[in-house]
């Protein structure tokens, strides 16, 4: 018996409850083949639709496919981008994919947990844990004006785009959108995805 | 699936938790200023009195701290200590309480959340736990006694802030200025012991013999009927150092102090603590193989204050 490496209940209890959460969003979470050879993520919005990162998707010179983490691939097309806020809307004709829970961003705390779904490095359905680390405005590099932006301490890499950011319930909260000094990574609040899809907030 | 939306739950108060806990701290975390456009943090640990990080002090003049409120309120250094990277500002305006210590020690592998406000009225925070618990340890300006280490990410501006648990209790005060940038904590108890000479006389009193020491093996029958396989070689004597005047050598080997083992320099340091000055001292050194005592008074380290 080893009195230092033995978990105690407790926390065994707080170990097992990740995985629950996560298989429970799991179909609403895909992988989008555009631009690069290793793929980013995308969240499933409606049952042909999915939401990732513009620059996942814009000026991808192979056609565009999404697969599930079931194995199935689906061709997608663009229905709409905005490079502003770094969002795309893929439409996935006939795919019957599972719309993800979307939970309200306005109603995150700074120290909430928060995890992070993606393919970083192409490494596939890799999961990540941190917390809320700000909530607030940041400068768009090259372009006018602020963006809200959710900052959390979820270790991401090139891949993780356009994946989901879950809150402890498993609801997306936002959307991975790149990573600021190597610690810092930076989502897309759900509300602002929510506000450019027309569903309002 | 209710399984699943159970898990969800149990998660989320785990979540409301650590959030809660930041809110809890939160209040008692500012923002320094104390450099050119690089804010730090700091902690209310006493009523008007703020514990940052000493190295982020650039300036003695136009110093600033703000609170969750916003304003900038004027604050005065009022002491700083290199060995453990803390400074006390003095903030006649401040209002908001002092952060709560957390009673027990630090453990290896607790959860704790690192907490700071370099961002003004925006508080941040990262997660983690206890990496280690060590101690003592040479610094830039001499012995810290203990420290924590943690995993939690250090954010630019982070030093001074707050580690707390997931009570929102402080264990420690935040500086990547000890160890190369590494994310090293002063235990709450230690932070809270030196802000006290620090806020009443500028700086922390330590103790001072004025040697210049080397660990070294000493050979087996050379150890005056000791068994301690090492002691602390005199390389060095300061000029009019309490050394000197005790009659201490070089070549001596330092092996105890009032019959304390002293095996290293850290050991020694760790024993010198200010409540020493001044005091005698009994010093136990190996001279050509054989046992010496010398009386010592202990003095106080010179260059005090910075």
């Amino acid at each position: 018996m080893s009195p230092v490496l033995e978990a105690t209940p407790a926390a065994a209890g707080w170990a097992g409850l990740f995985p629950e959460v996560l298989h429970r969003v799991q179909p609403s979470i895909v992988r989008v083949h555009g631009r690069g050879p290793a793929g980013a993520g995308g969240v499933v919005w409606g049952p042909e639709a999915v939401v990732t990162n513009h620059h996942v998707v814009a000026g991808a010179r192979q056609a565009l496919r999404v697969l599930s983490v079931d194995g199935r691939a689906h061709a997608a097309r663009i229905l709409d981008t905005s490079r502003r806020l770094d969002l795309a809307l893929l439409e996935v004709p006939g795919a019957e994919l599972v719309p993800a829970p979307i939970g309200r961003s306005a109603r995150l705390r700074v120290g909430e947990l928060v995890f992070a779904v993606g393919h970083p490095w192409g490494q596939p359905w890799v999961v990540t844990a941190g917390v809320v680390s700000a909530l607030g405005t940041l400068p768009v590099p090259g372009r006018a004006g602020v963006e809200t932006f959710i900052r959390s301490d979820v270790r991401l890499a090139p891949g993780n785009s356009g994946g989901p950011l879950l809150d402890a319930r498993g609801q997306v909260v936002g959307l991975n959108t790149m990573v600021i000094g190597g610690d810092l990574a930076v989502a897309i609040p759900s509300d602002v995805v929510r506000q450019w899809l027309g569903e309002g907030s | 699936m209710a399984h699943a939306a159970h898990a969800g739950d149990a998660l989320s108060t785990l979540s409301d938790q650590l959030a809660d806990a930041v809110e809890h701290a939160g209040p008692a975390v500012v923002q320094v200023n104390g450099r050119p456009r690089r804010p730090s943090s700091g902690v209310i640990y006493a009523p008007t009195l703020v514990l940052a990080a000493e190295h982020a002090i650039e300036r003695e003049d136009d110093l600033t701290i703000e609170t969750v409120a916003g304003s900038p309120l004027p604050a005065q250094l009022v002491g700083r200590d290199l060995a453990s990277d803390l400074a006390v500002l003095r903030v006649p305006g401040l209002t908001a309480p002092p952060a709560t210590a957390a009673s027990g020690s630090a453990r290896v592998g607790q959860f704790v959340l690192a907490v700071g406000r370099p961002g003004g009225r925006e508080l941040m925070a990262s997660i983690g736990i206890v990496s280690a618990v060590g101690g003592p340890v040479r610094t830039r300006g001499g012995t810290l006694e203990q420290y924590l280490r943690t995993d939690a990410t250090p954010y630019p501006g982070f030093s001074g802030g707050a580690l707390i648990d997931a009570r929102g209790a402080v264990l420690g005060i935040l500086t990547t200025g000890l160890a190369g940038g590494a994310a090293l904590a002063v235990p709450v108890a230690v932070a809270w012991r030196l802000a006290e000479p620090l806020a009443r006389q500028g700086y922390v009193p330590r103790g001072w013999l004025g040697i210049g020491s080397q660990p070294v093996r000493i050979p087996a029958g050379q150890r005056g009927g000791r068994t301690q396989e090492t002691g602390l070689l005199i390389v060095e004597l300061a000029p009019d150092s309490p050394a000197l005047r005790g009659g201490l050598l070089l070549g001596d080997i330092l092996v105890a102090v009032d019959g304390q083992a002293m095996e290293d320099g850290e050991a020694l340091q760790a024993f010198l603590g200010g409540d020493r000055v001044g005091r005698p001292l009994a010093v136990q050194v190996l001279r050509g193989g054989a046992l010496a005592t010398l009386e010592l008074t202990v003095g106080q380290r010179p260059g005090r204050a910075r």
